[in-house]
Parts: C-alpha cells; sequence; structure tokens
C-alpha cells in the first residue's frame, strides 16, 4: 500500500524541474519590479525628457528571452506592467506595455531572423531603443504633443542603456549556464 | 539549455559593433542638432511662451521671460486637480507638483526650447513651449 501511494520517479523529477522552473520564473518576475520601482525612482537623466530611465528591467526580460522562451518574456513584460499599473496607475501601464511589449518583439525578430547569431550588445541595445520608441508613440497618441524633439535623446540613452544591460547579462551567462546544466530541466525549449 | 551552451551568444561582434556606432553617430548628431545648434541659432528670435492647456482648453500662456514664479493652476473644469507650475530665471518652465499617481510631468523636469512639451496624462494637462501666437514651435505634433 506504501508503495501504491509513492509517485514513480520519473513523475517525482519532473515534479522537481517543474518547481524549480516555477521558482525560477517567481524570481524574475519579483526582480523586474524591484528594478521597475528603482528605475523610476531615480530622477530622470535629462530635463526635458520624460521616460529617460536606465531600464534596467530589460535585463530580465533579456535573460528569459536567452534563458527560457519567449512565452516567459511576454509573462513578464505583461505581469510588470500591471504591477506598474497598481504601482502607478493607467497612464504608465499604457506606456510600460507598450514599450515593453515593441521592444519584446525586436528583440525576437531580431534572434529569430539571425539565428541566434546577433551580439548582445546589438541585441539589448535595439529591445532598449524600441522600448523608448514605443513609449513615445504612445505618450504621443494619447497626449497630442510634438514628439520628434525626444526622440534623440532617448535613443542615444537606449543605445547606452542596452550596452550596460547587455554587459550585466554577459557576465551572469556562465552561472546561469552551470545552473542551468545542474538541474538539466530545461532541455532545448530556449528562444531558438 | 544544450542548444544555449553550443550557441552561446557573443557579447559583440564587429558587424554589431559598427551598426551601433552608425546609429550613435545619427542619434547624437541629431541630438547635438536639436538641443545646441538649433537653440543657439534662435536665440536672437522672439520670446518663447509656454502653453498650458486642460483637455486642448487653453488655461494660460506664460511669457518666459526670466522672471520666477510658482503658482497653483486653476483648472474651472476639474476643481481637483493641484498641480503647482514654476517659472525659473534661465527662462524654463516645470511642473514642482502633481497629485496625479505616476508624478512623470514632475520627473520631465525644466524644459525651455520651443517643441519640447510636458504632459500629465492622468489630470490631461498639456505644457507646450512655442512663440506668442502659436504652441508647440516647430509644428510637429505627434
Amino acid at each position: 500500500m506504501n508503495q501504491s501511494k509513492q509517485s514513480p520517479p520519473i513523475r517525482r523529477a519532473g515534479g522537481h524541474q517543474q518547481i524549480t522552473m516555477l521558482v525560477l520564473r517567481a524570481i524574475l518576475l519579483s526582480l523586474s519590479f524591484v528594478l521597475s520601482a528603482l528605475d523610476h525612482s531615480l530622477p530622470s537623466f535629462v530635463p526635458g525628457v520624460p521616460g529617460m530611465s536606465l531600464g534596467l528591467a530589460n535585463v530580465v526580460v533579456l535573460f528569459a528571452l536567452l534563458f527560457l522562451n519567449w512565452k516567459d518574456a511576454v509573462f513578464i513584460t505583461v505581469t510588470k506592467s500591471i504591477f506598474v499599473f497598481f504601482l502607478r496607475g493607467p497612464v504608465s501601464l499604457l506606456l510600460s506595455v507598450s514599450g515593453g511589449l515593441l521592444a519584446l518583439f525586436v528583440e525576437i525578430l531580431l534572434w529569430k531572423l539571425s539565428r541566434g547569431k546577433v551580439s548582445l550588445m546589438l541585441l539589448s541595445a535595439a529591445g532598449a531603443m524600441s522600448h523608448n520608441v514605443g513609449q513615445i508613440i504612445a505618450y504621443a497618441l494619447y497626449a497630442r504633443v510634438a514628439v520628434w524633439i525626444l526622440i534623440p535623446p532617448l535613443a542615444v540613452m537606449g543605445i547606452v542603456s542596452g550596452v550596460i544591460t547587455a554587459i550585466v547579462l554577459k557576465a551572469i551567462y556562465p552561472f546561469m549556464e552551470r545552473w542551468f546544466r545542474t538541474h538539466r530541466s530545461y532541455e532545448g525549449e530556449g528562444t531558438q | 539549455m544544450t542548444e544555449q551552451s553550443t550557441n552561446r551568444p557573443v557579447l559583440s561582434n564587429k558587424r554589431d559593433i559598427i551598426i551601433l556606432m552608425a546609429l550613435l553617430g545619427v542619434f547624437g548628431l541629431w541630438l547635438l542638432w536639436s538641443y545646441v545648434v538649433a537653440p543657439a541659432l534662435d536665440e536672437d528670435t522672439e520670446l518663447a511662451y509656454a502653453w498650458v492647456y486642460h483637455e486642448n482648453t487653453l488655461l494660460e500662456k506664460v511669457a518666459l521671460d526670466g522672471e520666477v514664479r510658482v503658482w497653483n493652476l486653476t483648472v474651472p473644469d476639474d476643481p481637483d486637480i493641484e498641480m503647482e507650475i514654476s517659472s525659473h530665471a534661465d527662462h524654463s518652465i516645470s511642473v514642482t507638483a502633481s497629485d496625479c499617481p505616476d508624478k512623470v510631468c514632475v520627473h520631465t523636469g525644466k524644459i525651455h526650447m520651443k517643441g519640447q512639451s510636458i504632459a500629465c496624462l492622468p489630470n490631461h494637462v498639456i505644457v507646450k513651449i512655442g512663440t506668442e501666437e502659436a504652441p508647440g514651435g516647430l509644428g510637429v505634433d505627434g
């Protein structure tokens, strides 16, 4: 009777793997919340340009895209935007989701088109620039204000923050690779 | 992860660095033109004005003549809106306090160039810088 109550070893291992991945997703989501809140608390880098931030949460989204899959990256982006809604209201939700989804779309497109050959710097910078572009398009449509003057500083900032994000990702890449190899739980389901 | 182990993305490569440098060059020059060269060329022309709107209704038009003032915005259609606007000695204007939840307008900081704007989207208040005759100066409203 005791034996019949026990799960088969393979199912036990599967459950463990699922829990491991669930915990990883929860950690990434929490991290994206914290980084997003931290980003917002910092003052604008250039006066007169709304939304000028480092885009720290982009590290987490890009990480999810590279190590998990695009669905997890979309999930983190959308859930982070909902968190932003509770924290700062519906307009911030609009800006967050428009920037986040455009950035993700460009990153996925670049990754797929280059078949994983694109460098982290270009991938991250393109994502950060698209994030800013998505935000100012939403801002312009909503507020009906001039936006051309905002494009150059946001684009330059996007490139700089994208390069910083890429360096951070490259630094943690070997550790995470080792972690995944140890847990051996998510073979072949990457962005590729 | 097997695939990622064999296909680890590189930090940078020559082609991508060239693309990034080209983008940085284009946007850097555009930035320099918009924020340094064009305002310098425009310096001797007419005084800039801040046009303050609530839902497309003009509330006030303020000359950015260097006079330091701090005032509370009065919105007849929505008296609950609480916003504090300041004009500064450097011919700029900023939203210094607002009851909106996101505070993007306050974080935007000072603006002084024609074509710049501050938008408090939750309160539907827009501050645009233009000339005495027209808001937005550059005429490139999105």
